[in-house]
């Protein structure tokens, strides 16, 4: 297990570096000099010049490069071109925001999704694994830009529930919670439906009905225990997508999370928050698949990672 | 060869299949003849502005007076196009790159893998968004970054299915009868192996329309005055409370779109997938 661990870290170690790589391309190959950018509109030459100086942009690539890298390693991301504050500091402002719709967005997919799949799959081909299918598929299709804005019509402007745009109470975060979430709890519900007819066909569950065991202890200790690591692996992989499914839904409801803030930088060529930002939701896509990964050898022993 | 059979006993046992294929159709229709359908130029103002549905603007008209039916129909053939050249980019690149680290494994196989892991770590719009950052937003920007963004998954696709060709005794024989490398991969391998590759590019094209529907929704996709799904629901949703319509009509036209093809891509993959048929004819 340590051995597998260790070897999973290491063949992280050239992914991570790619994922550098296109986050420094970011600012390096963009049109327009960064030092410009920097300086502003009425900056004079001699003050330009002093930018780049300092932000070491007269090196050759590759030594810029690894002074890029020395400062990732020091937690230094750069400063924003556009109001000059570190970019650590505006990310971690605003992760935390982001970080309570993904929780609201996770609890909303296995509160609502697991339960609807395991329902369908023990009532499959009736008219409830029909609906619950066609619910499921609804979630998957819908775009997050479609969804929330009838969450804002229906509980916002007609209701009157809850707010429909910014921040600042729990309420907040329930709307485009749940409109982030949609999508995975569709995915989760169509997972949990195939991975529990797969293993409600298996021998030994026939053996448990055949022992006469009560149908609840055969669907939910025999049946579900075993289908529910594809669904614990399946809901880590959904942390990446809902922290880039977040980019839409925090700019359909004004939510001032890191998915708005990239699309603003973007905006603003403030090229060195979108590198940060980048590498973030990145390095945080990454580890959530190691920790899948371990998770997945250390609950089922029959996996063999030789 | 895979044959299409499996999919037509698919298409045959099951209506909702048909219903999505006739919709499918005629969204497609929609595409290739809406500049002709279309009642009006989706670029001009031609009445005052966010008109409620008439005889005369069938879906009224958007926020500065434009035909928004007009505007719809020419929004269904730019996101049919983004979609299919996009999905062509990834299916031509990443088809190549994983033909390549399949045939000769070794170092290439290590390299391309790599590099296409590398690609991987930027889930679902981050890659696009970081392209876009690079090369500038617009309508062939969009399709670069989301064609690039599928080259992995094709990659990884062709890489599994010629490895698993490669020690079938067609190859075999060609090999042992002296072909070349480009000879066996060109009429060894890759007819075979195209199928598959069709089949998961009508998966991919759904994620391409929505992938493109959040550009455009972000206006970093297609630019105004070129109409777009997610450019006119973006509009839209500055008059949500007043004209619903006008986000609510192109928001139901993508989803429409993306739900049918989702439902046809699951029906070809029940089809080819001689697991999920045994699934299907087991008793529950």
């Amino acid at each position: 297990m340590l051995l597998f661990a260790l070897r999973r870290l290491l063949q992280l170690v050239p992914v991570l570096i790619g994922v550098l790589v296109i986050a420094f391309a970011v600012t390096r190959l963009t049109p327009g000099d960064p030092a410009e950018i920097m300086g502003g509109f009425e900056a004079s030459d001699e003050t330009i010049a002093a930018i780049r100086e300092d932000m070491g942009l007269n090196e050759p690539i590759h030594r810029q490069f690894v002074i890029y890298l020395g400062n990732i390693l020091t937690g230094d991301l750069g400063r924003s071109y556009y109001n000059g504050r570190e970019v650590t500091r505006i990310i971690s402002e605003t992760l935390p925001r982001t970080a309570a719709l993904a929780g609201v967005a996770l609890a909303f997919t296995l509160i609502v999704g697991i339960p609807l799949g395991v329902v369908s799959a023990l009532r499959k081909d009736t008219w409830i694994d029909l609906g619950a299918r066609t619910l499921a598929l609804a979630g998957v299709s819908a775009p997050p830009f479609f969804a929330g804005l009838l969450a804002i019509l229906v509980f916002a402007s007609y209701l009157r529930i809850l707010p429909s745009y910014g921040a600042g109470s729990w309420l907040h975060v329930v709307l485009p919670g749940v409109t982030l979430g949609l999508s995975s709890a569709g995915l989760v519900m169509r997972l949990t439906r195939s991975a529990m007819l797969e293993v409600l066909n298996q021998n030994y569950i026939r053996t448990a009905r055949a022992k006469g065991l009560p149908p609840r202890m055969v669907n939910y200790r025999h049946a579900f225990r075993n289908a529910s690591i594809p669904i614990v692996t399946i809901t880590g992989l959904q942390l990446g997508s809902l922290l880039s499914g977040a980019v839409l839904t925090e700019t359909v409801f004004a939510y001032p999370g890191i998915g708005r803030l990239l699309v603003r930088s973007i905006f603003e060529r403030d090229f060195p928050v979108v590198q940060g930002l980048i590498l973030l939701i990145a390095v945080i896509y990454l580890v959530a698949n190691l920790l899948v990964d371990l998770f997945y050898t250390l609950v089922d022993p029959r996996i063999s990672h030789g | 060869m895979m044959t299409a059979n499996p999919f037509f006993s698919e298409l045959r046992r099951s209506w909702i299949t048909q219903a999505a294929l006739v919709i499918a159709v005629l969204y497609t229709l929609v595409a290739l003849f809406g500049p002709w359908i279309a009642p009006y130029d989706p670029t001009r103002i031609l009445s005052m502005p966010r008109q409620d549905p008439s005889a005369q603007f069938w879906l009224g008209t958007d926020e500065i007076g434009r035909d928004v039916l007009s505007r719809l129909l020419y929004g269904t053939r730019i996101a049919y196009v983004v979609a299919i050249v996009a999905t062509g980019i990834g299916l031509v690149f990443g088809a190549l790159l994983g033909l390549i680290a399949a045939f000769f494994s070794g170092y290439a196989d290590s390299i391309i893998m790599r590099l296409m892991d590398i690609l991987l770590a930027f889930p679902g719009l981050l890659l696009a968004l970081a392209i876009i950052t690079i090369l500038g937003p617009g309508l062939g920007n969009a399709m670069i970054a989301i064609g690039v963004g599928s080259i992995p998954e094709f990659a990884r696709l062709m890489r599994g299915e010629v490895l698993g060709l490669m020690n079938r005794d067609h190859v075999l024989a060609a090999r042992s009868m002296g072909a070349g490398n480009l000879r066996i991969m060109g009429k060894h391998l890759v007819p075979f192996a195209l199928a598959t590759m069709l089949v998961y590019s009508t998966a991919q094209l759904a994620r391409a329309v929505l992938t493109e529907a959040g550009l455009s929704y972000l206006g970093l996709g297609v630019q105004p005055p070129t109409p777009s799904w997610g450019g006119m629901i973006a509009t839209g949703q500055q008059h949500l409370t007043t004209t619903p319509l006008l986000a609510l009509i192109p928001g139901a036209a993508i989803m429409g779109l993306i739900f049918v093809l989702n439902i046809l891509g699951d029906s070809l993959r029940d089809a080819l997938d001689p697991h999920q048929r045994g699934l299907s004819r087991k008793p529950s």
